[in-house]
C-alpha cells in the first residue's frame, strides 16, 4: 500500500462523517505524510496500520456526530468499527453527564481526583493506542442498552403468552393466510406467463396462416394472398406481443417476488419499528 | 509502558508540547515530540488535537511551507489555563504517588 492508496481508502471510510471532519482529518494525514517525507512513507503507513483502524480512531472521537447511534445497538456490535464508534457515543459530552457518577468508579483511574477538571475532561477514560476494548467500553455498552432490553424482554414474554393462548386459532389462520398469499403469488405469476404463451401462440398461428396462404395461392390467388397477408400481420403482432410480454415479465416478476417477500416480512418488520 | 496514559494526561502532554512553540507547531512534529516522552501510535494524536481544538484549547492556522499549506496548532488562552490546571493537578498527584511508593517504610 502506498500513500495514495492509504489516503483514498481513508477518505472512503470517512464518507459517513461530516464533511468538515473528513476534510480536517484528510488535511492532517496529508500534512503528516508531507512532513514525514517520501523516504519515511512506508514506515508511516506501516505504523498507522490499517486505514480502517485510523478511520475508527477518528470516528471514535466524533461520537454522536454521525447521528446513527440507534443503529449500533441493534446491530450488536459485530463490526469492529462500530465497536469503536459506540464507545465514545456514551462518552459524548452531553451524554457523558448521565454516566458521570458511576463511570468514575468503573474507570481505571477512578481514585484519581478528577473533580477539579472541567467536566468535559473527566468523562474520558483510557484513550491511547488500542485500549478501546477495555472495561470502560463494556460498562458504557451495558448502561446504554439497559432500557431497550427490559422492553424487549417484556415483548418476548407477551409474544410467547400470545402464542400459547392463541395457538389453536393462530396456527390454522396463519397456514391459511400463507396459503392465500402463496396462491395469489402463483396466480399472478401464471397470468403473466399466460400472456407470454398467448403471444407466442399468436405468432405461431400467423406463421401457420402464412403457410396455408402459400399452399392455397395456386388454386385461389385471392384467398391465398389474403391468407398470406393475414399470416404476416399475425406473425408481426405475435412477435411484438411476445417481446412486450417478456419485457413486462422481466419488470413485473421481480417486483412480485419483492412484494411477496415484503408481505411475508411485514408482521415482523412492524414489530421492529414499533 | 506498564502504565496507560489516560485521556486527560494525553491532553496535558499534547498541550505541553504545543505550548513550547510560540509560533505553534504541526502534526508530525507534535507526534515526534510526544514520542520522545511516551509511546503513542501515529494515529493516536489526531483525535486528541481535534478534540483540543474543539474545546478551544488549541487554535489552528495554515502556513505556507515549501509551496504548500501546513496546518499549525497553537495553544489558546483557554488552553494555557487548562495546561496550568493540569500541571497543578499532576504535581499533587505525583507527589502523593511518590510518597506512597518511596515513603512506605516510614509509615
Amino acid at each position: 500500500m502506498n500513500r495514495i492508496e492509504f489516503m483514498t481508502e481513508l477518505a472512503a471510510l470517512l464518507q459517513d462523517v461530516p464533511q468538515e471532519e473528513r476534510r480536517d482529518a484528510m488535511k492532517y494525514y496529508n500534512d503528516y505524510f508531507d512532513d514525514a517525507g517520501e523516504e519515511n512513507e512506508q514506515q508511516v503507513i506501516a505504523e498507522l496500520g490499517d486505514p480502517a483502524k485510523v478511520a475508527a480512531t477518528i470516528k471514535a472521537d466524533l461520537g454522536s456526530f454521525t447521528g446513527e447511534q440507534g443503529e449500533y445497538t441493534e446491530k450488536g456490535y459485530q463490526d469492529s468499527r462500530f465497536e469503536n464508534k459506540e464507545m465514545p457515543a456514551g462518552r459524548d459530552y452531553q451524554e457523558g453527564y448521565h454516566y458521570g457518577g458511576s463511570y468514575q468508579d468503573s474507570s481505571r483511574d477512578g481514585g484519581y481526583d478528577r473533580g477539579s477538571y472541567q467536566s468535559s475532561d473527566s468523562q474520558r477514560s483510557e484513550y491511547t493506542g488500542n485500549h478501546y476494548q477495555d472495561g470502560g467500553y463494556a460498562y458504557e455498552n451495558s448502561s446504554e442498552q439497559t432500557p431497550p432490553k427490559t422492553n424487549h424482554l417484556l415483548k418476548i414474554c407477551l409474544i410467547i403468552l400470545l402464542i400459547i393462548v392463541g395457538a389453536p386459532i393462530i396456527i390454522p389462520v396463519a397456514i391459511a393466510a400463507a396459503a392465500v398469499v402463496f396462491a395469489a403469488g402463483v396466480a399472478l405469476f401464471a397470468v403473466f406467463f399466460t400472456l407470454v404463451i398467448a403471444s407466442v401462440a399468436v405468432a405461431f398461428a400467423g406463421v401457420c396462416v402464412f403457410i396455408a396462404g402459400l399452399v392455397s395461392l395456386i388454386p385461389e390467388i385471392a384467398v391465398g394472398l389474403a391468407l398470406i397477408g393475414t399470416g404476416l400481420i399475425l406473425t408481426a403482432v405475435g412477435i411484438v406481443a411476445t417481446v412486450a410480454s417478456v419485457r413486462l415479465c422481466v419488470i413485473v416478476l421481480p417486483g412480485i417476488c419483492r412484494g411477496f417477500i415484503w408481505l411475508c416480512r411485514w408482521p415482523f418488520q412492524r414489530k421492529a419499528v414499533a | 509502558m506498564v502504565f496507560n496514559t489516560g485521556a486527560a494526561l494525553l491532553d496535558a502532554i499534547v498541550l505541553a508540547v504545543v505550548s513550547r512553540e510560540r509560533e505553534g507547531t504541526y502534526g508530525y512534529k507534535i507526534t515526534q515530540d510526544v514520542r520522545k516522552t511516551i509511546e503513542v501510535s501515529e494515529s493516536t494524536l489526531y483525535p486528541v488535537l481535534r478534540r483540543l481544538q474543539k474545546d478551544e484549547c488549541l487554535e489552528v492556522y495554515d502556513r505556507q511551507i515549501d509551496g504548500r499549506n501546513r496546518r499549525y496548532y497553537k495553544v489558546t488562552v483557554k488552553g494555557t489555563a487548562q495546561l496550568d490546571l493540569y500541571r497543578t493537578e499532576w504535581k499533587s498527584y505525583s507527589i502523593k504517588i511518590n510518597e506512597l511508593f518511596e515513603g512506605g517504610i516510614s509509615v
